[in-house]
C-alpha cells in the first residue's frame, strides 16, 4: 500500500526532491543496481557480500525540500511525516523487504471464517518511549483519531471507513470489526502509526498539542529536536524491543533548493540524495562523484498517464477507437529517451512490472503513427480541408491537454506530445496550471484530457480509479463506465484466493489495454546517491523506505565513522 | 505634528483593512480547496461525506462574509487562527521564522546603505570621475542579473571552491558546542551570502538615488555660500549637502520594506534560510489561507509601519515641516 499522499510527488521528482524520493516509494530491488555490482535480488542488501554484522555509531544526514506538515502522525498527509512516523513509531504490521506483511507491535494476528473481524494480539513488552506498556486501547485510540472528522486525517480515513467498530477485551487484545469482507485490511494497518494515549489525552485539542512538535512513539528512534525550516534530529531508542538500531543519529536537514541540494551532497553536508535527470546527466557520472557515492536506481510504485475525458463534454474521447488512436500517435519510448534520459519504463498497465499482478502477457503499446492515422480515419476524423487538422462534421480535432506547473520534466513532456499529435493531424494545446488548481478542474471534471500521476498502493485494487460509480467522487475523474471492469473491480475486493485474484487482475489490465481510458506513459526510475561508507541499505518494492527495517537497518563499519558518538550534527 | 502622525494612523489603519478584505477575498476565490487530499493511490480515497463533515468543522460551509467577519473578531483578539496544514496557531508559526527574516533583512539594509552612501558621496564630489563612471556601470549592470543566478554563482565560488564561507543555513552543526562568541562569529559568516544577495539590487538604486540628490545640493545656494565661507568640497558635502540629500531617502527607506520580502522569498529558498519567505512559498502550495491572511497582515503592516515611520522622521528631520505642524491650530 502505499501512501496515497503523493503530496507533490511528481513535482518532487522533476525536481528530484531531496529524500522525498529515498523515502516512501521504490521499486522492486531486482532492478536496482549499484554502478560496477551485479543487480540484487529481492529485499538483500544491495552491498550483502562486504556485510558483516551491523556496528554501531556514526550518524547519516538526510535531505528534504521542506518542513514536515506535522509531527501529528495522524493528521499529517506528506511523506516527509510518514517517514518520520515511520522511524519514531511502529504500526501493527508492516511490508517486509520482499513486500510481505509482517508483524511489528502486533506479535500475531487472526481472521474470522466470515472475514469480518480481525484479530490482533499485541506483542508484550512494547513500550512507549516514556516507559509506558503499548496497549490494545492504543491501538484503538490511533483508529478513534484517524477516523474523528476533526483530526482532518484525509490521507488515512479512506483506509479504515469500512471498520464498525473494535474492542479492547484486555490489554493485549485488539479485535476489529468490518462491515463487509476486505482482502486489503490487514494492509491498512501498515498505514495507521500507533500513538500513545495517555499522554495525547493529557490536552483536549488534538491538532494544537505540544505532541505534534515533539512526537513520542514506540519506535526504532526517539525524536530529539526540530528547528523549523532547518533539520530534524532522531536518536537510537535504546529501549526499541526489536534491539536499539546501529545509526545513533538521523538528522534530515531541509534544503529547498535543488542545485544547493546538490551542492551540500558533495560538500560532505548530506549523506543520500535523489537527483534530478539533468543533475544525473551532467554531474553524477564523474568518477571522483561515483566514487564517493553508490547510485542506486529504481522503479517507483507510481504511474504516468494521461486520462481522456469521456464525459461525452468532448466529441473526441468517449469513442474507444481514438483513444487508442492517442496511445498510438504518442511516441512514449522517444519520450523516455529524448528528455526523461532514460529515467522511466514504459508502462504497460497501471501495475508496475514487479506487482504480483502484473499480466505477464501484456506489452507496451508501440508508437505506430500510421497506425493512429488508420484509427482516426475509421473513426470518422479526416483532413478534408487540407489545413493539417483533422475535422468531423465541421468540428476541428482540436483540444487542451491539462497538466501540472510542477517541472520541467512535465513542460518537455507536453511539449514533445504536443509535437506528435501534429503529426497525426490533431491540435493539442496546452493549459499549464498550479498543482492544486489542476487537481480542482480535474476533480469538478472540466477539461478534455489531463496529464497526472498516481502513486499506487502494493495492492493492485482498481475499483477507485476505474469502476463506473467512481466517476463522480472517486479517482475515476475520466468517466470511464465499463460493465465488466465494475464486476470485476468488485470481484478484486472480495476475492481471497490469491490464484482467483491475479486472474482478475490479469483480465482487468488486458480490458484497459483495449479500452485506453487512460494512456499509460510511464513509471519513473529513481535515482538516489548515497555515501559509500553506509552499508545494509535495502531497496524494497516500496523504497528504501516504509518497510521494516527500512533506515532502521543501515549501518557504518566502525572503521568508516564520520561522527564519533557525541559529536553527531544536532548533538 | 500630533496631528500629522494621527491622520496618518487613521490612514494606515483604513488601507490595512482594504488589505484585509482584498487578502481574503482572493485567497477564498482562487482555485485549489485545501482540505481536499491530493490525489493518490486507490483505496485511500476520501469518502465526500467525510470531507463534507471536515468542511463544515473548519467553518468553510459558511458565507464568506461570515468567515471574514469571524477571522476579524478573532485579530480583535490578537488570534490569527490556525494553520490548515498542520492545526497549529498560525501567530506561533509566524513568530517562528519571523526573526530569521528580520535579521537577513536588517544585515542586507545595513549592507546595502553602508555602501551605497560613501559611494555616493565619492560619486558626487567629481562627478564623471573614474568611479562615478566606473560606478554606474557596474551598478546598473549587476541591477539587471536575477538573484538566482547571482547566489549561484556566490555559492560556488565562496562555498564550493573557495570554502571561504558555508554554502547555506543559519548555523553550523559545530556551532551548538561553541562560546557564545563563536557562535555569533558562526552565524554572521553564514549571514554574508543571502545578505549580498538581497542587498545588492538595493544597492545600486539607493546608490544611483542618493548621488542624484547630492549632485542636485550640490548645485544649491547654500553650497556654494559654504564654499565662500572656506569649507573644503569635502565639508560642505558631508555637512550641509548630505543633510538635504538624506530627507528624500529617508522616505525611500519606508518603501523599501517591500522589496525586501519579496526578495527574501527567493533568498531564503536558495540559501535554506528559515524565514517566513519560505513559509509564505509553502503555505501557498498549500492553501494555508489562515497562515497565507497572517503573512499577508505581517507584510502589510511592515509596510505601513515602514512608511509611517519614514513620515514621522522625514517631519522631524525637516525643519520647514515640523514649524508648519506647530503653526496649524
Amino acid at each position: 500500500m502505499s501512501r496515497r499522499v503523493p503530496s507533490r510527488f511528481f513535482a518532487a521528482l522533476a525536481l528530484a526532491s531531496g529524500l522525498a524520493a529515498l523515502c516512501g516509494c521504490g521499486g522492486s530491488s531486482s532492478t536496482a543496481t549499484a554502478p560496477g555490482a551485479a543487480p540484487d535480488s529481492g529485499g538483500v542488501p544491495l552491498d550483502g557480500a562486504s556485510a558483516g554484522p551491523p556496528e554501531r555509531g556514526d550518524c547519516v544526514r538526510l535531505v528534504d525540500t521542506a518542513d514536515p506538515q506535522s509531527l501529528n502522525f495522524i493528521r499529517a498527509t506528506d511523506r516527509f511525516s510518514s517517514q518520520i512516523a515511520g522511524l519514531v513509531t511502529d504500526t501493527l504490521v508492516q511490508y517486509d523487504a520482499k513486500g510481505e506483511v509482517i508483524g511489528r507491535v502486533a506479535e500475531s494476528w487472526s481472521v474470522s471464517d466470515d472475514g469480518l473481524t480481525w484479530t490482533f494480539r499485541i506483542r508484550p513488552g512494547v513500550r512507549w518511549q516514556d516507559g509506558a506498556p503499548v496497549t490494545s486501547r492504543d491501538a484503538a485510540y490511533t483508529l478513534e483519531r484517524i477516523l474523528d472528522p476533526r483530526s482532518r486525517a484525509v490521507s488515512r480515513i479512506g483506509y479504515f471507513t469500512g471498520v464498525v467498530s473494535v474492542e479492547t477485551p484486555d490489554d493485549a487484545t485488539f479485535r476489529v470489526h468490518y462491515r463487509e469482507p476486505s482482502v486489503t485490511a490487514l494492509a491498512s494497518w501498515t498505514d495507521a502509526p500507533l500513538i500513545p494515549r495517555h499522554l495525547w489525552e493529557k490536552q483536549a485539542d488534538f491538532l494544537d498539542n505540544p505532541l505534534c512538535r515533539a512526537p513520542v512513539g514506540c519506535g526504532p528512534f526517539r525524536f530529539v529536536s526540530w528547528d523549523a525550516g532547518r533539520q530534524i534530529v532522531l536518536e537510537a531508542n535504546d529501549g526499541y524491543w526489536d534491539g536499539r538500531p546501529a545509526l545513533d543519529r538521523i538528522v534530515f536537514r531541509i534544503i529547498p533548493q535543488d542545485t544547493t541540494r546538490l551542492q551540500a551532497l558533495e560538500l560532505g553536508e548530506v549523506d543520500a540524495l535523489s537527483l534530478t535527470p539533468d543533475q544525473v546527466a551532467t554531474r553524477a557520472d564523474r568518477p571522483e562523484f561515483t566514487r564517493r557515492f553508490r547510485r542506486l536506481t529504481y522503479p517507483l510504485p507510481y504511474v504516468y498517464y494521461i486520462g481522456w475525458n469521456m464525459d461525452r463534454s468532448n466529441p473526441f474521447f468517449s469513442d474507444r477507437r481514438v483513444r487508442q488512436a492517442m496511445t498510438l500517435a504518442l511516441d512514449r519510448p522517444g519520450l523516455l529517451r529524448d528528455a526523461w534520459h532514460g529515467l522511466g519504463i514504459a508502462a504497460a498497465s497501471y501495475i508496475t512490472r514487479e506487482s504480483w499482478a502484473y499480466n505477464p502477457a501484456l506489452r507496451p503499446i508501440p508508437y505506430d503513427p500510421a497506425g493512429a492515422a488508420a484509427l482516426l480515419d475509421a473513426a470518422g476524423w479526416t483532413d478534408s480541408d487540407g489545413d493539417g487538422v483533422r475535422e468531423k462534421g465541421g468540428v476541428p480535432f482540436a483540444f487542451t491537454l491539462l497538466y501540472a506547473a510542477t517541472g520541467k520534466m512535465n513542460d518537455d513532456t507536453a511539449a514533445y506530445f504536443q509535437e506528435n499529435l501534429r503529426k497525426v493531424g490533431v491540435r493539442m494545446d496546452l493549459s499549464r496550471t498550479e498543482f492544486r488548481t489542476m487537481l480542482d478542474l480535474v476533480g469538478s471534471h472540466r477539461f478534455a484530457a489531463f496529464m497526472s500521476g498516481l502513486t499506487l498502493d502494493a495492492d493492485p485494487d482498481a475499483f477507485d480509479m476505474f469502476h463506473s460509480s467512481q466517476a463522480r467522487d472517486g479517482n475515476n475523474r475520466v468517466s470511464y463506465s465499463n460493465p465488466e471492469m465494475d464486476r470485476l473491480s468488485e470481484q478484486g475486493r472480495r476475492e481471497f484466493d490469491p490464484a482467483r485474484r491475479r486472474a482478475v487482475y490479469a483480465r482487468i489490465q488486458e480490458i484497459l489495454a483495449e479500452d485506453q481510458p487512460w494512456t499509460f506513459v510511464s513509471h519513473p526510475l529513481m535515482n538516489v546517491a548515497i555515501d559509500r561508507r553506509i552499508r545494509g541499505v535495502t531497496v524494497s518494492p516500496l523504497g528504501l523506505q516504509q518497510f521494516w527495517p527500512g533506515i532502521a537497518g543501515w549501518w557504518v563499519p566502525r572503521a568508516e565513522q564520520r561522527f564519533p558518538a557525541g559529536a553527531a550534527p544536532g548533538a | 505634528m500630533t496631528r500629522r502622525i494621527l491622520r496618518r494612523l487613521a490612514v494606515s489603519a483604513v488601507t490595512l483593512a482594504g488589505i484585509t478584505v482584498l487578502t481574503f477575498l482572493l485567497f477564498h476565490l482562487a482555485p485549489g480547496d485545501p482540505l481536499a487530499p491530493l490525489e493518490g493511490g486507490s483505496r485511500g480515497a476520501v469518502s465526500t461525506d467525510a470531507l463534507a463533515r471536515m468542511r463544515a468543522e473548519a467553518g468553510f460551509d459558511r458565507p464568506l462574509w461570515q468567515q471574514y467577519g469571524l477571522w476579524l473578531s478573532r485579530l480583535a483578539r490578537g488570534d490569527l487562527g490556525r494553520s490548515l496544514v498542520d492545526g497549529e496557531p498560525v501567530r506561533g508559526k509566524i513568530a517562528a521564522r519571523l526573526p530569521a527574516t528580520l535579521v537577513l533583512a536588517g544585515a542586507a539594509t545595513l549592507l546595502a546603505w553602508g555602501l551605497a552612501l560613501p559611494l555616493a558621496i565619492r560619486s558626487a564630489l567629481r562627478p564623471g570621475g573614474a568611479l562615478d563612471r566606473g560606478g554606474s556601470l557596474f551598478f546598473y549592470a549587476i541591477y539587471s542579473v536575477p538573484v538566482f543566478w547571482t547566489a549561484l554563482v556566490l555559492q560556488m565560488v565562496f562555498a564550493v571552491y573557495l570554502r571561504w564561507l558555508p554554502l547555506h543555513g543559519v548555523l553550523s552543526d559545530e556551532a551548538a558546542a561553541m562560546a557564545p562568541a563563536g557562535r555569533l562569529a558562526d552565524g554572521a559568516l553564514h549571514l554574508v551570502l543571502p545578505a549580498a544577495c538581497l542587498a545588492y539590487g538595493q544597492l545600486a538604486f539607493l546608490m544611483r538615488f542618493a548621488r542624484a540628490n547630492l549632485l542636485e545640493a550640490r548645485g544649491r545656494e547654500f553650497f556654494a555660500a559654504a564654499l565662500a565661507r572656506g569649507l573644503t568640497e569635502r565639508q560642505a558635502m558631508l555637512r550641509h549637502a548630505l543633510p538635504n540629500a538624506l530627507l528624500p531617502l529617508i522616505t525611500i527607506a519606508g518603501f523599501t520594506v517591500p522589496a525586501l520580502a519579496a526578495g527574501s522569498v527567493i533568498v531564503e529558498r536558495i540559501f535554506s534560510w528559515p524565514g517566513v519567505g519560505r513559509l509564505l512559498v509553502d503555505s501557498i502550495g498549500s492553501r494555508d489561507r489562515p497562515t497565507l491572511m497572517g503573512l499577508t497582515l505581517l507584510g502589510a503592516l511592515l509596510t505601513q509601519a515602514g512608511m509611517l515611520a519614514a513620515d514621522i522622521l522625514y517631519a522631524a528631520a525637516d525643519p520647514r515641516l515640523r514649524r508648519l505642524g506647530e503653526e496649524r491650530p
